[in-house]
């Protein structure tokens, strides 16, 4: 079992490992002259490093701290959900019916339809509007048997989630921008039970927030489903919940192309 | 010297746009960042001229192979088409793995150009990250919970986590068990 010793090796109780250096280096002496002037240039941005020196990853991360969402009910038939449920519940079966359409499953695009039709009533959420892509993402991390749309109990669970993030992004966006700027994001991360580090809040506002840091509300949600998804894989194949697992090629695969 | 991924984006979907028999609604932004990200060594998220060169040819070789695998000339990939297709990029997956990417990459069960190459752009990735981390090959790689935020983030950053750089490029990616 291979550990993975290059960077990411986590001593608990927070002790820090060293990892990176950021640059790296292309091999030079096999190009041809011709092509030299435009390495020499190249060779100048090889020794730029963006975010500084040495990245620490993964320390000071405290795992007991890491929570993410239950694990969804098991799968019932249909008509046990129709004959347990109460007002609420009910009331939300004939929403999902009426979005869900023909197919009784709710596809990227009709997520995509919903989920801007909320936001579009709560001008307290700063977004450009949630993109086929995230969506097409969103649905892929929470079906579970990959028809590429969701069902009725896939759909509330993530729908329930959003719920979930929306209060946290609301209760969290304390200058009342509608964003979450860099500052807010960590105190918002911990309150949705994902507890990180400064150089992967550093790096995710990289991924997902614009260039004055503020993250909004589509890139938040996105980021969270996905955040949340894995974790929960993870959980799952950690059976004796040690944190650490094992992954063959098909598990690994599996794991990672959600995102 | 260097093609930043907006700059990648253009260059692409005017080519493509060339190819009138391929169905496409042009490479998105992430699809673009995806593909930089595996071929940027150096964390910049701008691919110099050999890491463009390299890069394009990839992308000659996948539409050839999509060509060829669009038996109906639809422009467009179906399921049957597109394990075909992976097969003969390379990739010799499992039943569910097709199946959960065919689930994640298609819009109604079909898959068009552009989404084609995103899934074999982050498959060649995953792939190679898993060798890297396996240099001893024992077929299994060790992950701990707190690494899932770099997985997340590994199809944008694919430099900064991997920095020794990921597993060869090799011919296939097999699947041996099922």
């Amino acid at each position: 079992m291979r550990r993975i010793t290059t960077i990411l090796t986590v001593k608990h109780g927070g002790g820090s490992n060293t990892l990176l250096s950021s640059a790296h280096k292309t091999p030079v002496d096999s190009l041809r002259t011709t092509r030299s002037i435009c390495f020499s240039l190249l060779n100048m941005f090889l020794t730029r490093s963006l975010i500084g020196g040495i990245i620490n990853v993964v320390s000071n991360i405290d795992p007991s701290k890491f929570k993410p969402s239950d694990p969804p009910p098991p799968r019932r038939p249909l008509n046990y959900g129709e004959a347990h449920e109460n007002d609420e519940e009910k009331q939300f079966r004939k929403v999902f019916q009426q979005l869900a359409g023909d197919d009784m499953e709710v596809s990227p695009n009709e997520l995509k339809d919903i989920l801007n039709k909320v936001i579009s009533r709560h001008s307290n959420l700063k977004t450009d509007g949630f993109s086929i892509e995230s969506c097409r993402s969103m649905v892929a991390v929470m079906d579970s048997d990959s028809t590429g749309k969701l069902g009725f109990h896939e759909f509330k669970y993530l729908w329930n989630n959003i719920k979930k993030w929306q209060n946290i992004y609301l209760s969290h966006d304390k200058d009342r921008s509608g964003t979450i700027g860099a500052r807010e994001l960590p105190h918002a991360f911990q309150a949705a039970g994902f507890p990180l580090n400064d150089q992967l809040y550093k790096l995710i506002i990289r991924r997902y927030s614009d260039e004055n840091g503020d993250m909004d509300f589509d890139n938040f949600i996105g980021c969270l489903v996905r955040l949340d998804a894995m974790c929960r894989a993870f959980k799952t194949l950690d059976k004796d919940n040690s944190g650490t697992i094992d992954l063959d090629i098909k598990e690994w695969l599996q794991l990672t192309m959600y995102s | 010297m260097e093609i930043s991924v907006r700059e990648l984006r253009t260059v692409l979907n005017r080519v493509v746009s060339k190819h009138r028999d391929l169905q496409t609604d042009g490479f998105s932004m992430e699809s673009c960042r995806a593909m930089v990200s595996l071929m940027d060594k150096d964390g910049s998220a701008r691919l110099g001229l050999l890491e463009f060169q390299i890069l394009w040819n990839k992308i000659r070789k996948w539409l050839g192979i999509f060509r060829e695998f669009d038996l109906d000339k639809s422009g467009c990939m179906n399921s049957y088409e597109m394990r075909l297709a992976l097969e003969n990029g390379g990739f010799k997956l499992n039943n569910k793995l097709y199946q959960m990417l065919i689930a994640r990459y298609a819009d109604n069960e079909i898959i068009d150009f552009d989404n084609f190459t995103c899934c074999l752009v982050k498959l060649e990735t995953m792939f190679r990250i898993f060798q890297g981390l396996d240099r001893d090959g024992t077929g299994t790689v060790e992950m701990n919970l707190m690494e899932v935020p770099n997985l997340v983030l590994s199809f944008y950053f694919t430099a900064w986590f991997w920095p020794s750089g990921l597993g060869p490029v090799s011919r296939s990616h097999v699947l041996y068990s099922d």
